[in-house]
Order: C-alpha cells, then sequence, then structure tokens
C-alpha cells in the first residue's frame, strides 16, 4: 500500500496551509483589483455629471440591442452588457451643440465551442466574448441602418469587394460599408470623414440604427490614470466627439424632419 | 470526340465569359443613365426655384437689379445646357455659373434682416440647399459608377470586350457643392 498523506502527518497540514495561503493572495489581489476599478468608476463618473451606473445603455434593454448592431451579437447561449456607465453628454451634432444620451459599456456574448478528449468524447464549452462599445441617442432618426465595419482579409488585399464602394481605395480595403439607402451613404461617407476613418477608426465599427449610433472596438489610447475596462471609457468618449465632428452637414440635413411636417418641438439645441 | 472536344470547350468557356463581360457592361450603362438621370432630375429641380426664389428677394431688394439678371441669365443658360448633345463639362461649367449667381444672391439678402425672416423665404433657402444636397449625393452616385465603369473598360481582359462591343468612354460630372455655399450660416 502506498503512503499517502493524513491528517496527522505533517506533510496534509503543510500542504493545507499552502493552500490556504495561495488563496487567501489570489482573494487579496483579486478584492485590490476591483477595489482599484470601483475607486476608477467613481472618477470616471465623478469627471461626468449626471452619469451612473446602467442596466439598461441609454435606456435600453440588452434584447433590443442584440442583433441590431453587429458588434452586439446574440452569440450561442448568454448575452448582454457588463459594466454600462452612462448619462448626458454635450456633442458637436450638425455644427451644434446638442446633448444626448451616451453609455459606455462592454458587450459580452457566449460562444459554443466544441471538443472531443483522447478517448473521443465530445464536450461543449463556452467561451465569453467582450466587446467594448459606445452608444449615442442621437437627436435624429436615421430610418435606414448604415453599417461601417472593418472590410475581411480578402477584401483588404484587394481580392473581393463587398458592400459600397466609395472614392477612396485606402477607405475600401479597410472598410465594409452596408446600408440600403446610397444616398445617404455617399452624404455621410464625404472624402473628409473617409480620411479620418481611415486614419483614426481602422479596425472599429460605427452603426447607425433609428436614433442610436454605436462605435464599437478597442480605442488605440487608454487612461493610464484609471483601472479595468473604465480606463477605455474616456477615449471611447473621445472617440465619438471626433466621429460626430467629422459627419458632414448634408447628412444631418438628410435626417432633420420638415420644418413644415414637424408636430413636436425638436429636441434641446437642435432647433436652428 | 475528343479532339473536337478539347478545341470546343475552351471557346465556349471564352465565349461565356465574353457575354457575362458584355452584360455586366451593360447593366453598369444602365446604371449610369439611371444616376444621370437622378441628376437631371435634380438639377430640373434648382432650376425650377430660382425664379420663385428671385421673386421673393425682389420683393425687399429692389435696387439689386444686376444681381437678379446675372441669376436669370445663368439659369436660362444652364437651362440651354440640359440636352444630351451638350457637352458634360459644358453643362457643369453652366451650373457653376447658376452656382455663384445664386450665392450672389443669398450675399444680397444678408443686408436685409426683414427679408431673412421671411417664412417664405427661408423655406425655399431650404428647399434649394436640400435640393443641391440632393444633387451632390446624386453626382457622387454618378461619378462612382462611371469610374467603376472606367476601370473595367480599360482593365484586362474586359478592355477586350468593351473594343469590341464599342462601348465609348464617359465622362465624370463635377460641379461646385453648391450646398456648403448656401446653407445658412449657423451661429456657433
Amino acid at each position: 500500500m502506498p503512503t499517502t498523506a493524513t491528517a496527522s502527518s505533517p506533510g496534509f497540514w503543510v500542504i493545507l496551509v499552502l493552500g490556504a495561503v495561495v488563496l487567501l493572495a489570489a482573494w487579496a489581489v483579486q478584492e485590490r483589483q476591483r477595489r482599484q476599478e470601483k475607486a476608477a468608476l467613481a472618477r470616471f463618473l465623478g469627471r461626468h455629471a449626471g452619469w451612473h451606473r446602467q442596466a439598461w445603455p441609454c435606456g435600453v434593454r440588452p434584447d433590443m440591442l442584440v442583433g441590431r448592431f453587429a458588434a452586439m451579437p446574440r452569440g450561442d447561449r448568454r448575452y448582454g452588457v457588463e459594466q454600462a456607465v452612462g448619462g448626458p453628454l454635450e456633442l458637436e451634432v450638425d455644427g451644434q451643440a446638442v446633448v444626448c444620451e451616451v453609455a459606455c459599456f462592454r458587450w459580452f456574448h457566449e460562444r459554443r465551442r466544441r471538443s472531443r478528449n483522447s478517448r473521443g468524447m465530445s464536450t461543449t464549452s463556452y467561451e465569453r466574448q467582450r466587446e467594448l462599445v459606445v452608444l449615442c441617442q442621437l437627436p435624429v432618426h436615421t430610418h435606414r441602418s448604415v453599417s461601417i465595419g472593418p472590410e475581411s482579409i480578402l477584401g483588404r488585399i484587394g481580392l473581393t469587394r463587398g458592400g459600397a464602394q466609395l472614392e477612396s481605395d485606402a477607405f475600401n480595403r479597410r472598410f465594409r460599408v452596408e446600408g440600403r439607402d446610397r444616398e445617404l451613404v455617399v452624404r455621410l461617407l464625404s472624402a473628409q470623414l473617409q480620411e479620418v476613418l481611415v486614419t483614426s477608426f481602422t479596425g472599429r465599427s460605427i452603426e447607425f440604427s433609428d436614433d442610436l449610433l454605436a462605435l464599437s472596438g478597442t480605442p488605440d489610447h487608454q487612461d493610464t490614470s484609471l483601472a479595468g475596462v473604465v480606463r477605455t471609457y474616456p477615449a471611447l468618449v473621445q472617440d465619438l466627439r471626433r466621429l460626430l465632428r467629422g459627419i458632414p452637414h448634408s447628412f444631418w440635413r438628410a435626417l432633420r424632419p420638415n420644418e413644415a411636417d414637424r408636430s413636436e418641438p425638436p429636441p434641446t439645441g437642435w432647433d436652428r | 470526340m475528343e479532339p473536337l472536344l478539347i478545341t470546343v470547350t475552351p471557346v465556349l468557356i471564352l465565349l461565356v465569359l465574353a457575354v457575362v463581360s458584355y452584360n455586366r457592361f451593360v447593366a453598369q450603362r444602365a446604371s449610369i443613365d439611371a444616376t444621370w438621370a437622378n441628376i437631371e432630375g435634380e438639377l430640373q429641380r434648382r432650376h425650377d426655384l430660382v425664379p420663385n426664389l428671385v421673386g421673393t428677394v425682389q420683393g425687399y431688394a429692389v435696387h439689386e437689379r444686376g444681381v437678379f439678371d446675372q441669376v436669370t441669365d445663368a439659369r436660362a443658360r444652364a437651362i440651354a445646357a440640359v440636352p444630351r448633345d451638350v457637352p458634360i463639362e459644358q453643362q457643369a461649367r453652366a451650373e457653376d455659373a447658376l452656382t455663384q449667381g445664386l450665392t450672389s444672391l443669398l450675399a444680397v439678402t444678408e443686408s436685409y434682416p426683414e427679408l431673412r425672416s421671411d417664412v417664405l423665404f427661408r423655406d425655399l433657402q431650404r428647399q434649394l440647399v436640400e435640393t443641391e444636397d440632393r444633387i451632390a449625393a446624386a453626382r457622387r452616385l454618378y461619378n462612382l459608377e462611371v469610374a467603376a465603369y472606367e476601370r473595367r473598360r480599360r482593365a484586362v481582359p474586359s478592355n477586350l470586350v468593351a473594343s469590341t462591343a464599342g462601348f465609348p468612354p464617359q465622362r465624370m460630372f463635377e460641379i461646385r457643392d453648391a450646398a456648403a455655399e448656401h446653407a445658412p450660416h449657423v451661429a456657433p
């Protein structure tokens, strides 16, 4: 019979103590991280008056967002929002300061993975995938959705051309544009905005759906004074501002309700 | 039988490819014609707006006869440049002259605050800018179609089909962005 560590042997106690120390250390590290993230979130919220943690970004339920934007897929099991914060933010829309509801969050969804072990038995596991999103409620409706996302590898090397093609070849190689209203697409993607997207938004997705604008993807800079996912939020807000500033006036004019048809007063700051 | 198949099969494949290429050219030409019709419709709408705009401004600024004549002449030249037999460059220059005339007309209105607050004038200016926005978008769509067509017309091997079937070159339509010049100024 081989000898094993029993409650009376010193080896058992050494293993038990070591295990407890490791567990304690892991808990302490996690707790420290959690506290840092909480403090970072409080600091970030302190910089934006009226912002708070949200269960529903911009007041929209996650089940109303899922599938509506390419950046918010359903996945194979669970999906939802994590670390959502948001509130009113003054943005420049059509050259005017407009207060919009904005939310920063991480969208997660679970992807099924099937694998076979050495005995030929299949096992199913779920992998959680996450995407950073900043969602903005615009003062106008786009009615028809427009989506600008990263081009496929084949598209990037020029072998395939999908979606709407525009004047800039550099833009066409980096982005795939989908939108049923071609006039709205060309009004949105002016030569200047194409250049801005190529230089500052490569790899990111921009989607318009009704009155919502979703900018997703990881920004190329972070606020190192913050911790956790919150350190990306200032950059998300900054990118949203830059994007809205770059959208041409003619795009907003196409969406603005006709003054003669307007039955209710426009949102704050929108009236000319 | 086999030598016949070896000879006929590549010929058939080439023929099918040529037909596909030809049909794509036909589709592109149809698309160019459709987008051009769109531009013409919007240009026509702009021409129709001009007399109303001039009439409204005349009601307030009676002493600006030179500007009114300039706009009226430019409109007449732009209308004369619409037919298909007029070169596209000539039509573009005529439209640019009209844009310039309208810019002068709108500049005149800056001196007449009562006119700027006139509901009819504001509505006409809004309609003008909206029409010019649509012209700009239609022009870009047309130019994108022409660029795609010209790319195929010059690239190998579709250039062989284009030259054999006689698909003519198409010119881009380049005009000034009038909407940017005529949009009402927004105070920051």
